[in-house]
Parts: C-alpha cells; structure tokens; sequence
C-alpha cells in the first residue's frame, strides 16, 4: 500500500506550488492587463480605428493611394517602400498641421477588379468607401502615391475652397482632347462637385477633388457600367481617366458640376513626364513659383520614382530652411 | 404659373398620316384642357440630327429633355406615346397617381424587375417623396409608352444617361430603349431608388398580353399599344379603341 503523504507536508506541497504560481502577484496583474489595454489600443490604432466616423469632424479627407500592386504580381522593391513611406509622411504632416483627415488607401491588385472579373474602376470604390468612412468630412483630396506636398503651409481653403467662383467651368481655354466646348443643356448655375487638371494628353487623376452631393453619387454610380465597358475597354488604356473623358464629352449633367484647375495649380509634373512639352511653363514644376504639389506622373515607366521622391524632398527641405532654430 | 403636368407626345409621320396623328393630339388636347395640364406634342422628324442613326423610338428621350427646357417651371412631365391613348378623361394623373398619397397605394416595392434571373427587385424601404421616375413594367419589361419624370436635377442626369452613345450603338439595347433602361435600372443604384413601379392597371393597360392582369378593361385610365409594332396591327388596334372611346 503506497504511503500517504501525511496532511503536512501535502500542504506544504500545495503552498510551494501557490507561491511560485502567483509569479505574478496581484499588482502585476494589474500592470500585465494594463499593458495588454494599451497594446490592445495601439494596434487598434495603427489599423486607423479612431479615424473612424465618430472621431473626427474634419471637412477635408486626404485620400492616399498606397501600396500601388501590392506585391501580387512582382515584389516591392526597398525603393518602392522608401519611396511609399516618405509619401505618406508627407501627408501625414500637412494633414495635421491643418487638421484634415488622412485615409491611406490600399491599392493592390485585387481579383474583381481584373478584366474578366472587372465590377467597377477600383479608385472609385475606393472614393466610395472613404466617403461612408467619413460621412461628416465634405472634400476629398486624391493623391496618387509619387506626388509630393511642396509647399504645406498653404491650406486648401486659402489654395482653392475660398476661390471657387474663378475656377473654369469650361475647356474653353485649355482642351486638349478637342472637346466641343459648349454642348445643350448644360447647367452653370450647379456648384462645383469636382475639380481636376488636364496634363498634355488629357484629365489627369493623379491629384483631384470631390465633394460629397448627389451628383458625386451618380458619378461614383454611373462611372463604370458594363455595356460601356464591354465596347471600350480596348481604347480605355488609362481606365477610369478615360472613362470619365468619355462622359464629360457626353453628357450636359455631368458638365454642371466639373471645374477645370490649371495643372500647376494641384498637380504639376517633373520634368520626365510630359517630356514632349520640355520647357512649356503650363506644366512643369518651378520653383521659382514654388508649385503646391508635384506629381512624379509615370515615373514606373522607365524613370526612377525613389530618386526622384528623394530630389524633391531635398528640395523641399532646401526651400524651408529654418534660418533660425525655430522659424 | 406653370401648369404643374405636361404630357409630351412624340409623332411619326411616317407611319402614320396627318387623319390618324389628329386623333391622338385630340386625345391629349381634350384631357389637358380637362385637367389644366400642358402638351408638348413634336414630330420625330426634328430630332433626326439628335438621333443620328438611332431607330425612331429613342426619340422620346430627347424630345423630354427639351420639353423640360421649353417648360422648366412644370413639375412633371407625362411621356404619352402616340400609340397610346387616355381612355378616361376624368382621372387627374395626378390625383390618381402623382400626389404622395396616391403613389403609396400604387408603387410596388420589393418587385422583382424583369428579367427576374438578375434577382434585383425594387428597393424595400422608398419614401414616395424620393421618386423621380413612375413607370409600368409588364412581363417583357418597361413600358416606356407611358412614364412620368419630375422636374429636378435627377431628370437632366437620367435623360443624359439613358441616351448615352454607348448603349445606342451596344448591339443589345441599340434598338429598344426599354430594353436599355432595364439595363440601368438593374446596374445603377442611383437611378433604381428613385424609381416607383406601378401595375400596368394604374398607368398602361395594354391592349395585348401574355399575362391576363395587364390587359385594358373598361375603366382603366390608359391604354397602350405596346408590342403592336411587332404585331402590325397598330392602326387596327387604334381604331378599335377609338370608336370605344368615341362611343363613351
């Protein structure tokens, strides 16, 4: 018959294994869940929780778009996360300095939106999303990746909001695609809902703005339709861009609510892109004239985007030299 | 002072000649002076340029959209085809229709549109006061013989649209304009839930139908002659309702 342990020393056991089980004493458990709120709420917060609805009252939202293929089709490149993470800090400081909202968009390659599969122009879910994830802010800015803000201290109230009344409702001045420039039916008397710039070859929507209304629903509605899509897709290399092309040559509503930005004014180009033009000053980033943004426009096709993210950081931090240690 | 209906007729003249095109602007003239409404009664002729090459029956679209701008101050606006006709004069449209009160009766939610394979039905919760669009559907799908637009912005974008080049020259819908605003109800969100569908009986009875519950019995407000192309038998169909009319 095994040999009880006697009562005593079973309790002895029992309070040895108390002892070294309560390693973590009742004010450690209070540290170690404290900690596990705070890590809780961190990630909580680099995954964009708080800039959730409920937060924010901002009337501008900075949409960014990042993570351009994200890796599906061929690795990023330590260039391209260099070139992707100065962008984003760049945003990230104007969007504070003048309280707008700063939504980083993920980008990448996804099923539906591939030919066979294609439900809508992936840009334009994205603009969707955003606006129900801000039903309080009133613009939306969107900034593809390589553009860079040149000269944050100037607001987009001071830059555009307060000045909408000058902006061209029409091509008359600038119409490279040969639009014809009075069409029936249009309706000046409508507010502005969207302003975009043209480059040499067309729209560009590098760097655009819309306004929440019911006329950006119909657009973010009408935009993509299948019947269209069917016939064009071939000739639609730019997608979206030249979607909306199409339209604005179509259709009188759509028209109403469109004004036109000098490229320079939201979106001016290095000198690689549009490199027919070299030298016309309608396009190009000057310095002298310290443009608000630069859009490296196709800089993946055969120029070096990281190179010249960096130049223009380089410049950027040439321009707003503290000449003394705080201003 | 604006009358608060305008009903717009597109004629053809050449299908028909100038006996026949009388009676149907009669037909109008005695229900608009009836009610205080207005007409905008064109030939298709006029908008040939507009057209290009599109088969006449596009025609009412922008045939609407000028009555808009020859009348911007009406409310609403009664697309009446010429193969059509107001069987009872004494129903104001939009006592019987158009007022808040009497499209809650008629409008017809959670209805599947056709073709139902695509299983997109008619929005659950509408207010009456959002809609914009009032059309029959029947079982081959819009009855664009007979609609109503309200006059605001959503009319000048749903006009654009529904005329777009594309869907003219898409080998599917080029020839049916019906067809096509299938098309949108089905893909486009934005023009779906401002759309009432109403039974036939409210705003299209017509003249022949697979489906019984379609069909014209006395007392309905309107008739139409939908499909009588296909049919050839549209003045014949015409004039049997005519003489109906006549009689009463």
């Amino acid at each position: 018959m095994p040999q009880q342990p006697s009562r005593w020393r079973l309790n002895r056991q029992k309070l040895f294994r108390n002892v070294h089980g309560l390693f973590l004493t009742r004010r450690r458990q209070s540290i170690a869940l404290l900690l596990i709120a705070f890590m809780v709420l961190f990630i909580l917060w680099t995954a964009g929780f708080f800039s959730w609805s409920p937060f924010t009252s901002s009337k501008v939202v900075i949409i960014l778009a990042t993570n351009q293929g994200g890796g599906v089709k061929r690795w990023k490149k330590p260039n391209e996360w260099a070139t992707e993470r100065s962008s984003i800090e760049n945003k990230r400081r104007y969007a504070r300095r003048w309280n707008y909202e700063l939504a980083v968009k993920d980008c990448s390659e996804k099923k539906k939106y591939s030919h066979e599969f294609r439900e809508s122009w992936q840009r334009i879910d994205v603009i969707k999303q955003t606006m129900r994830q801000y039903p309080k802010a009133e613009w939306f800015w969107w900034l593809d990746l390589n553009t860079y803000i040149m000269e944050p201290q100037i607001s987009l109230d001071e830059h555009i909001f307060n000045h909408l009344d000058s902006v061209y409702r029409t091509v008359e001045y600038f119409n490279v695609l040969n639009f014809t420039v009075d069409i029936p039916y249009v309706d000046y008397e409508q507010p502005i809902n969207m302003l975009i710039t043209q480059d040499c070859g067309g729209f560009n929507l590098g760097s655009f703005l819309i306004r929440r209304s019911d006329w950006t629903d119909r657009l973010l509605d009408f935009w993509w339709d299948p019947a269209m899509y069917e016939q064009k897709h071939m000739e639609w290399e730019h997608a979206e861009q030249d979607a909306l092309e199409y339209l604005y040559s179509q259709h009188a509503w759509i028209r109403s609510s469109v004004g036109f930005l000098p490229l320079r004014k939201i979106n001016s180009f290095p000198p690689g892109a549009c490199s027919q033009y070299a030298g016309n000053p309608l396009f190009f980033y000057d310095q002298k004239d310290r443009d608000f943004v630069v859009n490296m426009a196709g800089c993946d096709f055969g120029r070096d985007c990281y190179l010249e993210m960096e130049a223009y950081k380089e410049l950027d931090q040439l321009l707003h030299k503290k000449k003394f240690w705080l201003f | 002072e604006a009358p608060q209906v305008i009903i717009v007729t597109a004629l053809d003249t050449e299908r028909y000649n100038n006996d026949h095109l009388s009676k149907v602007v009669q037909n109008r003239k005695d229900y608009a002076e009836h009610h205080g409404y207005g007409l905008y009664i064109r030939y298709i002729t006029d908008f040939e340029n507009t057209l290009d090459s599109s088969p006449s029956v596009w025609a009412k679209v922008p045939m609407m959209r000028a009555a808009i701008a020859q009348y911007p101050n009406a409310k609403y606006f009664w697309y009446l085809d010429e193969d059509a006709l107001i069987m009872d004069e004494q129903k104001d449209i939009y006592d019987h229709i158009l007022k808040p009160e009497a499209l809650e009766k008629v409008i017809r939610r959670n209805a599947p549109l056709v073709p139902v394979e695509y299983g997109i039905n008619t929005h659950q919760f509408t207010s009456v006061d959002t809609i914009r669009l009032i059309i029959a559907q029947s079982v081959t799908g819009m009855l664009t013989s007979s609609f109503v637009l309200v006059n605001d912005d959503f009319a000048s974008y749903f006009l654009d649209i529904w005329f777009d080049r594309l869907y003219r020259s898409h080998s599917d819908f080029a020839n049916s304009e019906s067809r096509t605003l299938s098309h949108i109800l089905l893909w486009h969100r934005t023009v779906l839930e401002r759309t009432a569908l109403v039974s036939t009986k409210a705003l299209a009875s017509l003249s022949q139908s697979f489906a019984p519950y379609d069909l014209y019995t006395e007392g309905d407000f309107v008739l139409s002659l939908e499909g009588c192309l296909g049919r050839e038998s549209c003045l014949e169909e015409f004039d049997k309702y005519w003489t109906l009319l006549e009689q009463s």
